[in-house]
């Protein structure tokens, strides 16, 4: 075992923080500190400068235009992205569909989408969950009738984050007759502008605007925007799901909203000191900083290949990871104490409702974020199918 | 001993519930809370005497005690009532301490006439309830003014008067101030919740002293057991209405070709929540008790109750929350705005640190 970088991941890391200090515009990151939802235009920016740089896919082999990274690379670049306030790209098409496509999709799908994504010319949307399916994916009810070389899809898609702005969508529909739910379906890539795709935006605790449900009626798809073959797309499905799983420990995240909340605590007064100076209040910080510490070398220990049952420990990783994102942001907002309550509007995104006369510097977001951090359990698999994943490895020992 | 409510309060709680979903259901408060409260329900809550339950007979109340404001606290809870009740309520409870005529009128113009009374105490960077006031009241002739700044002031827009703390030569004064005269900048904004909060900046707003020095402590501690009594009770109707709609919720919602209550894993869930919410209940039956107390077992219940009340609220809508799965996270779903009144809750007028710190330095 080695327990530190070596001098190149050393010299790898400073480069890292050289280019985002040179190069991430500071309007992005001061929007993205915030915590509001990152405005498009912000994403389209910060991909472009990644992509002059080479970097904008981190995890992608070079021979698809990744940089070729190893996996501690790929975790320090995180890192410093997450601690510099970058925003977090969108992950639909970096992080989802561009490793289905690279591995399972046909030269002409590789040569027509990866550019694109890399590019950030192209956004995707994961049209996976239906009103009646969630936990109980393989149940999806979206019809994929076959005519000609062509699929004809009609159903109703439901949570699809960005559908509103993406030009792309990759869709689970049931396109063959099977015994089994998971076969029989799927793996289509849909464009959005499709007159037979309805985008309509759903309110969410937060105020913002991130999930929508999509209406798709009669939409024909061409036989060349099938991915692999007909009737295996839950095998696709399988491999997104488990990369989506094991990137959501949301440590890089939790480590940058862990200095935030310490910052808070810090400039919040009470009692002649500021929060930070409450003993009772430093021990519970304490307590969550050795979870995120063991957090972080949780992750490190997956990337090495230390762990014996790597899908057990990815849904670990998403079970610790979204609680302890869960208890840094109470206590964020245990420090900022009442200012909490006002509702501030995102100003940046167009005048909202009237602001308070006073506000403090970190409080304007932090609820909204809060508030929409409470998806860190429902998303991705929701706890309950985390655990039913870790027991269904433990029952094969 | 006897716990359990007697006729007239069962029968007021049948009211109470009754009366809010019909008038305030789920739909009706989306609407109501789009503008402003309506007058409309205030005049009605008015007119059930509901302002004046807990208030004597003699001032034109119905002459009922803390029993009956929880049953109404908790009935607001179970709908989600934002609206200036209890911002009254605490008013209401500090003037009857303060005494004196002007006092006595004003608890009467709120048993009566359904005048509704906002606190001003809070101030900028502030963090709770015990927050010695900044804002300062100086004697001018008859009057005094007053100047400073005060936040979170809830419900103001929607308020008569507005009860202003400020600091005067022998500790600390309760004043009444008009919220629309002049010298006054007010913000009025939304809070979280959809509940209405307001922000003011003091500069010699002129200003009518009700009560000072430590009668105007007792003042303050009395309003303060009665906002946790409020709170708490509230708290409770919260937490049951969370439960309610999330047990009804997984009773329809079928995954894996099972409704999720057959999952024991949720039925266990709801079990907790269930706990926890017997546990609360428990605890406002406790600090209801020392109503006619000592100062300091009155002060100890109400630090405790408020401690929990924001703890279970937002414990018991976060994990109901949660298992609405997506639908949850919907401003569509009654779940996400309990959720949501939950966690303004447990940070109004000081959060679950704030008072277990209190309540630890009166440990012995
Ligand atoms: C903010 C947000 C963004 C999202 N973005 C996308 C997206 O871009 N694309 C997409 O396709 N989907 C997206 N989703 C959908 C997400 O994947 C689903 O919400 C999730 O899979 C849960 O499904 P559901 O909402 O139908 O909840 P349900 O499956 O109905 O679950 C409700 C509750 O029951 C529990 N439960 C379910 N089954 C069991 C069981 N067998 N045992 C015990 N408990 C159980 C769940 O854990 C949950 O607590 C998003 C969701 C959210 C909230």
């Amino acid at each position: 075992m080695d327990f530190s970088l070596s001098p190149d991941e050393r010299a790898f890391r400073e480069e890292v923080r050289a280019f985002l200090r040179e190069r991430l515009p500071k309007d992005i990151a001061r929007r993205h500190a915030r915590g509001y939802h990152p405005p498009k235009a912000d994403l389209i920016r910060w991909q472009v400068i990644l992509h002059e740089k080479g970097w904008s896919a981190p995890g992608w082999p070079r021979e698809w235009g990744g940089p070729g990274w190893s996996a501690i690379q790929q975790f320090i670049f995180e890192d410093e992205c997450a601690l510099a306030d970058a925003p977090l790209p969108s992950p639909f098409g970096l992080k989802l569909v561009g490793p289905v496509i690279y591995t399972f999709g046909s030269d002409e799908q590789k040569a027509k989408y990866l550019p694109k994504i890399l590019s950030g010319e192209t956004f995707w949307c994961q049209g996976f969950s239906e009103p009646g399916s969630g936990s109980d994916l393989a149940s999806l009810q979206t019809r994929g009738e076959r005519d000609g070389g062509d699929f004809v899809v009609n159903g109703r898609k439901i949570w699809t984050t960005e559908a509103h702005f993406a030009d792309m969508m990759f869709c689970l529909a049931r396109t063959e007759k099977s015994e089994r739910q998971q076969d029989g379906i799927s793996f289509l890539l849909i464009d959005m502008n499709d007159p037979g795709m309805t985008v309509r935006p759903i309110a969410t605790i937060d105020s913002g605007h991130t999930v929508n449900e999509v209406f798709i009626d009669d939409v024909r798809v061409p036989g060349r925007d099938l991915v692999g073959e007909p009737g295996k797309g839950w095998t696709y499905a399988k491999f997104l799901l488990d990369n989506e799983r094991t990137t959501n420990s949301f440590v890089h995240r939790s480590k940058r909203d862990f200095r935030r909340m310490m910052d808070i605590a810090r400039a919040a007064q009470a009692d002649g000191g500021s929060v930070l100076e409450d003993e009772a209040f430093r021990r519970r910080a304490a307590r969550v900083e050795i979870d995120l510490k063991a957090l972080e070398w949780a992750v490190l220990r997956m990337l090495s290949g230390e762990v014996p049952d790597p899908s057990a420990s990815a849904s670990a990783l998403k079970l610790k990871g979204s609680s302890i994102q869960h208890e840094i942001l109470d206590l964020a907002i245990a420090a900022m104490g009442p200012d909490i309550i006002p509702f501030y509007p995102d100003t940046e995104q167009g005048p909202g409702d009237n602001l308070p006369f006073w506000t403090p510097d970190e409080a304007p977001g932090l609820m909204a974020q809060y508030l929409y951090r409470r998806a860190g359990t429902i998303y991705a698999g929701t706890s309950e199918v985390q655990r039913g994943i870790i027991y269904k490895q433990l029952s094969r020992r | 001993m006897d716990l359990r409510p007697n006729e007239q309060q069962s029968m007021l709680r049948d009211s109470a519930r009754r009366f809010l979903g019909e008038a305030y259901d789920f739909d009706a408060r989306r609407k109501d809370i789009v503008g402003n409260p309506s007058p409309g329900l205030w005049k009605v809550v008015t007119d059930l005497g509901w302002p004046g339950a807990a208030l004597p007979e003699d001032a034109g109340g119905l002459g009922g005690s803390v029993v009956e404001y929880a049953i109404l606290m908790e009935e607001m809870g179970r709908s989600l009532y934002v609206g200036p009740f209890l911002s009254t309520a605490i008013c209401a409870a500090a003037l009857r301490s303060a005494e004196g005529p002007r006092a006595s009128e004003l608890v009467a113009q709120i048993a009566s006439n359904g005048a509704k009374v906002a606190l001003a105490h809070g101030e900028p960077g502030g963090r709770g309830f015990f927050d010695r006031p900044t804002a300062v009241a100086r004697g001018d002739g008859d009057g005094y003014r007053i100047s400073g700044r005060k936040r979170l002031v809830h419900d103001l827009a929607a308020a008569d008067f507005a009860l202003v703390t400020a600091a005067i030569a022998d500790g600390v004064g309760l004043f009444l101030v008009t919220p629309d005269i002049s010298g006054l900048a007010r913000r009025d904004y939304r809070a979280i919740d959809n509940g209405q909060a307001s922000d003011l900046e003091l500069d010699g707003t002129p200003a009518e002293l009700i009560v000072a020095g430590d009668a105007a402590q007792r003042a303050l501690d009395d309003g303060f057991y009665w906002l946790s009594i409020g709170l708490g009770a509230e708290a409770v109707g919260i937490a049951e209405g969370a439960l309610s709609h999330t047990s009804d919720y997984v009773g329809v919602r079928r995954q894996f070709g099972r409704m999720l209550s057959d999952f024991q894993v949720i039925q266990h869930r709801l079990a907790d929540m269930f706990v926890e919410i017997e546990q609360l209940k428990s605890s406002l039956l406790g600090a209801m008790s020392t109503h006619g107390g000592g100062p300091l077992e009155r002060m100890r219940a109400a630090l405790g109750l408020k401690v929990l009340a924001g703890q279970v609220a937002a414990k018991v809508c976060g994990d109901g929350l949660h298992l609405h799965g997506g639908m949850g996270m919907t401003d569509e779903m009654p779940i996400s705005h309990f959720y949501r009144r939950a966690r303004v809750l447990e940070a109004q007028y000081g959060n679950s640190d704030y008072f277990l710190a209190a309540y630890a330095r009166l440990l012995d």
